[in-house]
Formats: C-alpha cells, structure tokens, sequence
C-alpha cells in the first residue's frame, strides 16, 4: 500500500510505504529538478555500542558503526564507489551519533544507481585482509582528525558534559579501540542494526514510488527480524557543577563549544518536538538577533561564525553554542546573567514570535536541499515523527515552553565549557 | 522549464534572472566588481560587514536582525569572492517566497533592504561611525589570521600567492592584516563611495515571481546605482613558467599538504575551455579520476588528490594530503597519470565516467540557487554567456584529441609542500 500525504500549503508531497520485512520507503516527487538524491540509512550510531540480543550482552569497540560504514563499500567484485563511478553519481556515506546513512546524488541512470546502492549496504563482504587495510586508512582519518580544532574542542565538551555515556566516545573511536574490531564484530553488528526494520530509505526527486517499492523488495532480505534488541547506555549521574577542558593546538584564535545537558530529555516521538523547542530556545539566547551574541558580537567577543543548536540522541541531549572567541568564559558569564533576567522577566513574547517566523523559514528551505530533507525525514522517522510536521508541531509551541526549557537546562552546573587555544 | 533572462538596467548595472517556480525561496545576490589590487583589497573586504552593521533605517543589527526574522528568517550574508583578477564584493540573500506564507512583498521588502543597506549607511559627520568600523576591522583581522585553521585551503592560498606573486590573483581578496590597521573610518567612507560610484554592479535573482514584476522591483531599488562602465575582462595570460617554483613551508601539523598550480593557457572565453573542463575530470575531479583511483585508491600515496580550475585566470591546482615521508613518491605519480593523458592513455571507463560526472555537475547546477549565483557571477565577470545548457551540449562534442591538446598546453610552475614541524625537525 502507497500512502500520498499532501502538504498543500507547501506545495510538497510525501509517499510512504512498508515493505514486508520492515522497511519504511518514503518518497518526495520533486519535479522540475535535475537531480535524483537516495539516502539509506540504519537507526545504529556511535552511541549504540554496547547492547543485548535475546538477552546475551555485547560490548564493541568504540567507532565500529563508523567502520562498518567504511567496510561497507568493499564488494566481492568491485568496490561500490567505482560501481557508482560508473554512471557519474556521487555517492557518500556518513555516521553520525545516531544514525549511519549511505547516499548518492545522480543525475542519470537513478534505478541502476539505487539498485548499487541497496545491494552493498545489504551485502557485506568482510576479509580479514580487507579489514587490516581498513584499520590503516581510519587510522589516517582519525589523525586527520586529531588536527581538526572544532572536532577536538567537541569531543573536549562531550567528555566534560557526560560521565559514562557513549556520546563521550569520538565517532571515529581511536587507533586502539578499532585495532580491536574483527569479522565476527562487524557481521554481528551488520545482522543485528542493518536489517530493513531498522532502516529507512528515502528519496527526493521525480522517480516512481511503486518501482522504488520493486527494486527495494528484491534487493533487501526477505526475513522479517526475530530478535530482541535492547541497547544500553549506562547509567548518567545528574550533573552537579560546571566543567571546562582546555586544549592547545595550532590556531589563531581559541574556538570554544559551550554546552548544557539536557536531563529532561526526550526518547520516542517527543523527540522531535523537543528539538525544535530547544532549537528555538538556543536562538533566543545565542541567535543572530538576540541581545547576548549582539553585545558580544559588538565588544568583539564573538563573529559571525558563532552558532548554537541542540543535539539529541538517546537518553541524552545538550544544547550546544560555539565559535571563536577571545574570551569563551566571557560568553558563559553572559549567557548566566541573561537566564537570570529571563527568570525575571520572562520571555519577550514579540521577539518570539519573530523567532518562531524565521525558524519556520529555516525548516522551509529544507524542502528545496535533497540531502538536507532525506536526512531529517530519516531522523524524524527514527524518532516516530514525520519532518514536514514541523509546521503543526511549531503551531503547537509557546513562549512558554522555551521558557520552561531555559529555566531548567540552561544551569550553570548543567554547562562545560570546551576550549582549543593557541599556544 | 527555467529560463534565463539578462539585462543591462542601466550602464554598468547587469541583471541576470533564472525564472523558475521549483524552490521555496528566492535567491538575490547584488555583487560590485572592483579590480583586485593590493591598496584597495582589505578597504573591500570589510566594506559589506560594516554596511551589515546598521543603515540609516535600521541603525543597528538588532533593528536589522529583528526585520530579517520577520521576514521569515531572511538572510543576508556578506560575500568576499575572487574571481580571476576581479573582486566581487557584496550580499548574497534568500527569502521565503510569498506564495508559501501567504503574505505578499517579502521579494520586494528584501531587496529594498539590501539596497537601504548599501545606499543609506549609517553616517556619522559624513562617515561611517567609527564603532563599526573598529570592530570590523578586528573581525577581518582574525579572518584572515584564521585562513591558517583550514590546512587544505591554507596550501592552496599559499600556492596562489607563491605562483603568482608578480600578479595581481596573487592578492589575497581579504588583504593583509597591516593594511586593515591602517584603516580608519573616513578613508573606509572615500573607498565605498568610490566603490558605489565606478565599480560595475551585478545583479541575480533566481525565483519564481514573474520576471517583469523582479524587474520593476530591481529597478526601484538600484536606480541610484548611477551610470558606470562595466569592468571589462583584464586578465592577460601570462609567459608560461619557465621553470618550476619549489616551495616549503613548516606547520605543527600531524598530515602533510602538497599542492601544485599549473599554467593551463586556457580561459573560461576560449572555445577550448570545454576540452579543459573533460580534461580536469578525467584527471583529478572526483572519485572516477585518475588521481582517485590511482594515487589514492592503487598506491594509497595520499589521503586525497584532487584537480580544480580557475577559469578566469587560467590555473589548474592539484591538491593533496600526503604523509611527508611520500612527498616525492606523490609528486611523481601525479604528474605521470597527466602524462598518461598526454599520451592519449584514456581507456573508455575513463572517459565515459569523466562525461557523465562533469554533465551532472553541470546539470545540477540548476538545482542550486546559490551555485546559480556563483555560476552566472563568474559569467558577468568574465563576460562570458553560455549557460548550464550551452555549456553542456559543447562538453559533449568534446574529442579525445582536444582533450590530449589541453593536457599538453598545461605548464607546471609551481610546487608548494606544506609539513608538520616533526618532519622538519628530522
């Protein structure tokens, strides 16, 4: 069956269907573009490193979602990425902290394209030889990495934040951690997290939905999933004071992340809500019009790199803002003092809704980017929502839930306050 | 089907309008073309981020701010680009269409503001106000300080500035950071109001209003850009190198950088551009690439190796990240897989993928409102007319001879290595 949502008002359309084996295929028909863009992607992330199957428990290394990603690519035959070559499409992959997505873009030939595409994310082809190369190029990637200031004072501000949650753990992991991982590791994580039931497929451009439906079906397994899955995270003590972590690299100037835990987090489908209450409340304090980053912005404490968001993952969230600065603990200082006169004055309702306007607009524009819309429609469906909601669930928003948000997450023994600095 | 319309307003003044009804926004981008020299380059730099800073009607950037969030999160972005030997300098904006808010004149409030923003500055005593201009000054400072954060980019500059010191691509578009000390608000004032009065003006808008009502509105809010004359093309080609630069330089970096800049005789107005473009792909523009899959994939030489033009000065670049220790290793195979194109040695997997990369790339343009810009900006600087179309249907006439031609008129002149401070000490 082929659901047809129309979002009238947006001049948008949604498709939806279900395979037999679990996997949710959705569809948006955008005309009049040249290009298709297909993203395949697995509920499974860094995070999900330690879990249960029908009861018995498993710890992996850190960052094996993220070289599972890399194996991937490897075929019997021939390397998914030259079989993408071939018909000019540029595909990618990415993993996050929740999710592991594999795409492309084209412009022709998109059947044959998303046929490569389900077909190596489906098949893996693991030799211990191939793994041991493996190992070498993310060992390369991870030093890569290691000279990236904003990965660093990152992973420096997860670290502060949380004391056993895997969000700790960088993406990539380290050399010691992925020297660990092997055939079984990487099958069984492949079995258990890429089974169709817990992925999603989603495609922008003008294709056909009932053939996307055909190829899906011959191309993914036909077993629906039989086991019990739970994933753990660890047990988080309540934050009970600030935290800062400084580190000294190469830069010009330090680049700092602030961020503040989130323990009124939520899991399921208040998730997406949450996100963009605690969006909205990251640009009422850190927002290009807000009184914070104009002053800063003025005394040359902070430029227009500066920018805040919320993250969400499972049993966790932090509200992050960070850039450059001159002075990061200038920023925190500043960020105290306005959620104390917030406190007392609450929120100025007109400069909300101004808010509220210009975060409509922002999701708006996500329609017209593919890989944008593919990967928060993808996120939104993992969390049980859909992305083109956010106009109802912004309907349903008040100037009272940001104030309630700030009020409470935005605590000074919630914050930490990370800092790469020049020498 | 889109379509594409241009004009001159009025002299000096060029519209260009890409009509068509499949984005949610609608993109503006409103572009002075200054010559690139080394007096004028910060002055230009810092001139749209103080005009950002506040104009006679909104005299700050909360009132600026507060206007762009009511218009649906309007944005308006300063943009300092270099294009060949020519400086672009001004706003590249979008805003949500009216048709999808219901409310009508966010297009025409939009443009008017950026025109409010460039025509009525705030002045104080007949210049800009010197707050601004202090703290802009500060922000340029550190932007062009921070050039050093991104090391691909950085390698990349400092090939730019070595190859081509005697010229004026050489220059950074930011300037120096000595020169932007040297500015004060009242020669900042004479260098936009010299700006605004003779440096040609190029206008964009790519959306889904009816082409003659963004006319009007376009009309409207330049007609007191005055009559000037459109910078022509100035670039020369210059003397092919007559023997290869060699560059090192020291960074506390833990992944080598080496670049290389070649001479490619060819320019975006050439008939043989088109040849240069397959020439490029086959070489080193993505994952099909003799770079990729050779030097990277075969020989595991490097982390990446890439190849890009510049097609108003006529400079392809390679760029890669190596481990030190492989430097001459590197060098040497990058330069013996163009020779392999020299040679013909193209098999047809090559030259097909190389085709359909470069046509998608091409075609998906017109699904980018800002690579539109980009795309049409470089036209007007060039002077140059093709479209995403025309240019398409050339790429696909091109024969293997031409491409052997433009791989045999390339000329490497320079080598720029950039590595980590442990290597060095060794």
């Amino acid at each position: 069956m082929i659901d047809t949502i129309n979002y009238g008002e947006l001049n948008e359309v949604m498709q939806h269907t279900v395979l037999e084996n679990g996997l949710n295929i959705y569809v948006f028909p955008k005309k009049g573009y040249h290009k298709y863009f297909a993203m395949y992607a697995a509920d499974y992330g860094s995070v999900d490193s330690h879990f249960s199957i029908d009861g018995k428990e498993y710890k992996m290394p850190a960052g094996i979602a993220h070289f599972l990603e890399h194996k991937m690519f490897e075929q019997k035959d021939q390397n998914a990425l030259q079989k993408f070559a071939a018909t000019g499409a540029s595909p990618n992959a990415f993993t996050s902290q929740t999710m592991t997505a594999y795409h492309f873009e084209c412009t022709d030939e998109f059947e044959k394209n998303l046929r490569i595409l389900l077909t190596f994310v489906t098949d893996p082809y693991f030799t211990d030889e191939n793994i041991e190369k493996e190992q070498g190029i993310i060992g390369q990637e991870i030093a890569m990495m290691d000279d990236e200031p904003s990965w660093i004072a990152d992973i420096g501000m997860f670290e502060s934040l949380y004391q056993n949650h895997p969000i700790r753990e960088s993406i990539a992991g380290s050399k010691q951690s992925i020297a660990k991982i092997n055939r079984e590791m990487l099958t069984l994580c492949h079995e258990t997290f890429y089974h169709p039931s817990n992925m999603a497929l989603c495609i922008a451009g003008d294709v056909d939905i009932k053939s996307v439906r055909n190829i899906a079906e011959e191309i993914t397994v036909k077993k629906p999933f039989s086991h019990k899955v739970e994933r753990h995270y660890g047990e988080e003590p309540e934050k009970t004071g600030p935290s800062s972590k400084k580190q000294i690299m190469q830069v010009s100037m330090p680049i700092f992340m602030l961020g503040f835990k989130d323990d009124d987090f939520a899991n399921g489908s208040e998730r997406f809500r949450r996100t963009l209450v605690a969006d909205l409340a990251a640009q009422y304090l850190f927002g290009p019009s807000s009184e914070l980053f104009l002053k800063l912005y003025g005394e040359n404490i902070l430029n227009r790199d500066f920018e805040a968001g919320y993250e969400s993952f499972p049993n966790g969230g932090v509200l992050i803002a960070g850039g450059e600065s001159k002075d990061p603990e200038m920023v925190l200082r500043e960020t105290m003092l306005k959620v104390s006169e917030i406190e007392s004055r609450g929120i100025d309702q007109e400069l909300f809704e101004r808010l509220k306007k210009s975060s409509i607009g922002m999701h708006m524009r996500v329609l017209d980017s593919f890989d944008e819309l593919c990967r928060q429609q993808i996120c939104a469906h993992f969390y049980g929502d859909q992305f083109v909601n956010f106009l109802k669930i912004y309907d349903n928003i008040c100037a009272n839930d940001v104030l309630w948000f700030i009020m409470n997450t935005i605590r000074l023994k919630n914050s930490a306050i990370s800092v790469v600095a020049p020498k | 089907m889109d379509r594409t319309i241009r004009k001159e307003l009025q002299p000096g003044v060029l519209l260009t309008i890409v009509s068509t009804d499949k984005f949610k926004t609608s993109c503006i981008g409103v572009n002075f073309l200054c010559g690139l020299n080394m007096e004028k380059a910060s002055f230009l730099a810092m001139i749209p981020s103080v005009l950002l800073r506040g104009c006679e009607k909104y005299e700050d950037m909360r009132k600026l701010n507060r206007e762009l969030d009511s218009l649906y999160g309007a944005r308006i972005e300063p943009y300092i680009r270099k294009k060949g030997e020519t400086e672009c300098v001004g706003f590249v904006a979008d805003a949500i269409e009216d048709r999808f808010v219901g409310e009508d004149g966010i297009l025409k409030r939009t443009v008017g503001l950026i025109s409010d923003i460039i025509f009525s500055p705030l002045m104080e005593n007949g210049a800009f106000r010197k707050d601004y201009v202090e703290s802009e000054k500060e922000n340029l400072i550190d932007k062009i300080n921070a050039r050093i954060n991104d090391k691909r980019f950085y390698a990349v500059k400092r090939l730019w500035e070595i190859m081509c010191e005697d010229e004026a691509f050489g220059i950074s578009e930011l300037g120096d950071e000595e020169s932007v000390r040297n500015i004060t608000a009242e020669s900042l004032t004479l260098e936009y109001r010299k700006m605004i009065e003779e440096c040609g003006l190029s206008l964009f808008y790519c959306g889904g209003e009816d082409p003659d009502k963004v006319e009007e509105i376009f009309k409207g809010a330049f007609s007191n850009a005055g009559k000037k004359k459109m910078r022509l093309f100035e670039e020369t080609l210059p003397k092919m190198p007559e023997e290869v630069k060699n560059a090192e330089e020291v960074l506390n970096i833990s992944q080598a950088k080496l670049a290389m800049g070649f001479r490619t005789g060819t320019t975006i107005r050439d008939k043989d551009y088109p040849a240069l473009m397959v020439m490029n792909a086959i070489f080193g523009a993505g994952t099909t690439s003799k770079l990729f899959i050779n030097v990277r994939e075969r020989l595991s030489l490097c982390y990446y190796a890439s190849s890009s033009i510049e097609s108003v000065k006529g400079i392809m670049t390679v760029s890669s990240g190596i481990d030190a220790r492989n430097f001459d290793a590197a060098k040497n195979e990058i330069l013996s897989q163009l020779d392999e194109i020299k040679k013909g040695n193209i098999s047809e997997e090559e030259w097909d993928a190389a085709i359909k990369t470069l046509s998608g790339a091409v075609r998906s343009i017109q699904d980018s409102q800002y690579r539109l810009e980009d795309f049409w900006l470089l036209r007007t600087v060039a002077k140059e007319g093709d479209g995403p179309e025309d240019l398409l249907e050339k790429i696909q006439k091109v024969q293997k001879a031409d491409v052997m031609k433009a791989a045999e008129r390339l000329a490497l002149d320079t080598i720029y290595f950039l590595k980590g401070a442990e290597e060095a000490a060794q």
